[in-house]
């Protein structure tokens, strides 16, 4: 990825001249050896400062609804980002021509020790990106050597009471600092559950009944419209497998609703629409 | 009289914690997956101090993340149930930098005109033994402060690992009778100890001078800074959470009919909500307010209130940040500013 750099500077520094965009959100150099850190460039001059390589990790779409009144705002976005940013104009968050999408095919971004792909993106299957405004690379597919053993399958085999103490014993290292949360570019409700007071949804702290409520409903609420992208989990400062529960959901989508988020612009969110023909065997 | 000094073989380190958990709850770095944390151990050998701190810092042994300060029944408006009292306890393997944050804890909590009769109940009957810490991590930046990586009068006892023993530096009284049966410290053990606390070591950041620091703290309440650094925050509590000095509370009430239960919770300057008014005003609505507070706070409004600087370096906060936000770069783009603003 890292010989996309300079081809990203490039663009970033003809749309800002062009005054195409207002702002570019990219990654810039980090302070440890295995992090980037998101930027915000608005003077062609400081292009320089964007770098592309495999510690690229987060989500940067998070960012898109913050800035939306800046002005149009071009982004670099790996293909999950992509599909969160479709997500995104879906749900009329953001206006598809508000937003110049920089995008290039994938092969997965590493873990913040900086050994090895994230679990993440070894099981991904979307290396190239869904829509965009500027391809870097020929955008060819990319393989990922898959996970030798997959814990989320494994998690899925598992009896009900099995995966409620899996999850339980997951969520009791949460300490609802709330991070996930604030990485997922899906979770952008000015006024979250968890804080309304009048009236009060859960407790404040870290009570485990109310970490499960705030981490079920997240994921309840993410159902269909999750790209997948693993910012929770690479967000979690616990190491919680957030995964667990997102790709739980994720399959189930999948399998009810044969589609997965963010990947077609021109296709309602599964769960924003209905169908007769949608899954209902649970009306009795 | 001086307490004499002490020595422990590493390989007998188990057996120590073991003789101890026959007549004390013992808390020390326990390893758990990738991570360590301060856990109550019930046998020496769970102890991990493979790492150079926990994840957490130490602070929640005595203040923790959720406390029930009592009960009470609504309808008769009376408390019912005193909470438990705590047992005497020992906090095992802290590094200095954890230690100090225990030193700011103390000062906030149990002196001035508030006394936190829960921190303090809490932390009197505990016995703190230190650990030094062997190699800076490479977002270490204790040396800043002037915290010793391998001291601390903070603790009942230090332990410094030198070679394949432990020197424990008695501070105090309380602390002598768990060591008294231990060798005593020799010349030999005294002089392997000065060489390792001689020896140079290299951290992440160059020393700054917290004067100046102090100076250009005052001089930048309306720095674009703060709203440039704010753009970048997700406005997450990972910081706040994992810092050893960072102390902002809630206060709820959990009630189930007529039985409640007064609950103290963590709290972080860095949500949107914390300094929400019942009114409904927001004082602190952008992130460029939050961002300021908390670092004025630990480097400018702690000092001037408690005489210390409430950050020890432990480097937690540049760890877990989702988005690599590092108070380094911070202090260092402060000082950048305040050299020219001299210059002009």
């Amino acid at each position: 990825m890292k010989d996309y750099q300079n081809e990203i500077r490039k663009k970033a520094e003809e749309l800002l001249k062009n005054k195409d965009v207002a702002m570019v959100i990219g990654y810039g150099a980090g302070s440890l050896p295995h992090r980037t850190t998101p930027i915000f460039i608005e003077d062609p001059q400081n292009v320089d400062k964007l770098v592309l390589n495999e510690y690229c990790a987060n989500n940067l779409a998070v960012y898109l609804t913050k800035l939306k009144d800046k002005g149009k705002l071009a982004i670099v976005a790996k293909p999950c980002d992509v599909r969160a940013i479709v997500s995104l104009i879906q749900e009329k968050q953001i206006e598809r021509d508000k937003v110049h999408i920089i995008s290039f095919a994938c092969s997965g971004v590493k873990d913040k020790d900086g050994a090895a792909v994230h679990p993440i993106c070894s099981s991904c299957g979307i290396s190239i990106p869904p829509i965009y405004d500027t391809l870097i690379g020929d955008g060819k597919e990319i393989k990922r050597e898959k996970e030798s053993s997959d814990p989320v399958a494994e998690f899925s085999s598992k009896t009900p009471e099995e995966r409620w103490e899996i999850i339980k014993a997951e969520m009791a290292k949460c300490i609802r600092c709330y991070a996930c949360r604030n990485a997922c570019p899906m979770c952008y409700c000015e006024e979250c559950f968890v804080e309304r007071t009048l009236p009060r949804w859960i407790g404040e702290g870290a009570e485990l009944s109310d970490t499960l409520i705030f981490h079920i409903v997240r994921a309840l609420h993410a159902a269909g419209r999750c790209g997948e992208c693993g910012a929770c989990v690479r967000a979690c400062p616990m190491g919680v497998n957030l995964r667990l529960l997102t790709a739980k959901i994720n399959e189930d989508v999948l399998r009810l609703f044969e589609q997965r988020a963010g990947l077609d612009p021109d296709k309602p969110p599964a769960l924003a629409t209905f169908n007769i023909e949608d899954y209902n065997d649970f009306i009795k | 009289m001086t307490m004499k000094d002490r020595i422990l073989k590493k390989d007998g380190l188990v057996d120590f914690l073991n003789k101890l958990l026959e007549f004390l709850h013992v808390i020390a770095p326990v390893g758990k997956e990738a991570y360590s944390l301060y856990q109550t151990i019930k046998s020496g050998d769970e102890v991990c101090l493979d790492y150079v701190r926990p994840l957490k810092s130490a602070k929640e042994v005595f203040f923790p993340q959720n406390e029930v300060m009592f009960y009470f029944n609504q309808r008769t408006q009376k408390m019912i149930e005193p909470r438990a009292k705590d047992k005497t306890s020992i906090l095992f393997g802290a590094p200095p930098c954890d230690l100090a944050g225990i030193a700011a804890q103390d000062k906030l909590f149990e002196s001035g005109d508030f006394k936190d009769v829960y921190y303090i109940q809490r932390r009197r009957q505990a016995i703190l033994i230190g650990m030094g810490c062997p190699e800076p991590a490479e977002t270490c930046f204790c040396n800043i402060f002037g915290i010793d990586r391998l001291s601390s009068s903070v603790a009942d006892l230090f332990f410094t690992p030198v070679a394949d023993l432990y020197y424990i530096k008695v501070n105090t009284k309380r602390g002598e009778e768990l060591v008294k049966d231990l060798p005593e410290a020799g010349a030999r053990e005294k002089k392997a100890l000065k060489q390792l606390m001689e020896k140079p070591v290299e951290f992440s950041l160059d020393p700054i001078s917290l004067e100046d620091l102090a100076e250009a703290l005052g001089g930048n309440f309306n720095s674009p800074l703060w709203d440039d650094l704010a753009t970048r925050c997700i406005g997450c509590a990972a910081c706040t959470f994992v810092c050893p000095t960072c102390h902002c509370f809630d206060i709820t009430d959990d009630t189930k009919k007529d039985l409640g239960r007064r609950v103290r919770t963590w709290d972080g300057c860095m949500f949107p909500k914390f300094t929400l008014h019942a009114s409904g005003h927001n004082p602190r609505t952008v992130g460029g307010q939050r961002m300021r507070q908390r670092v004025l706070h630990k480097f400018s409004y702690f000092k001037d209130n408690q005489g210390i600087i409430s950050c020890t370096g432990c480097g937690r906060c540049i760890m877990v940040c989702p988005v690599n936000m590092d108070i380094r770069e911070t202090l260092k783009k402060l000082s950048e500013e305040l050299a020219s603003a001299s210059k002009k």
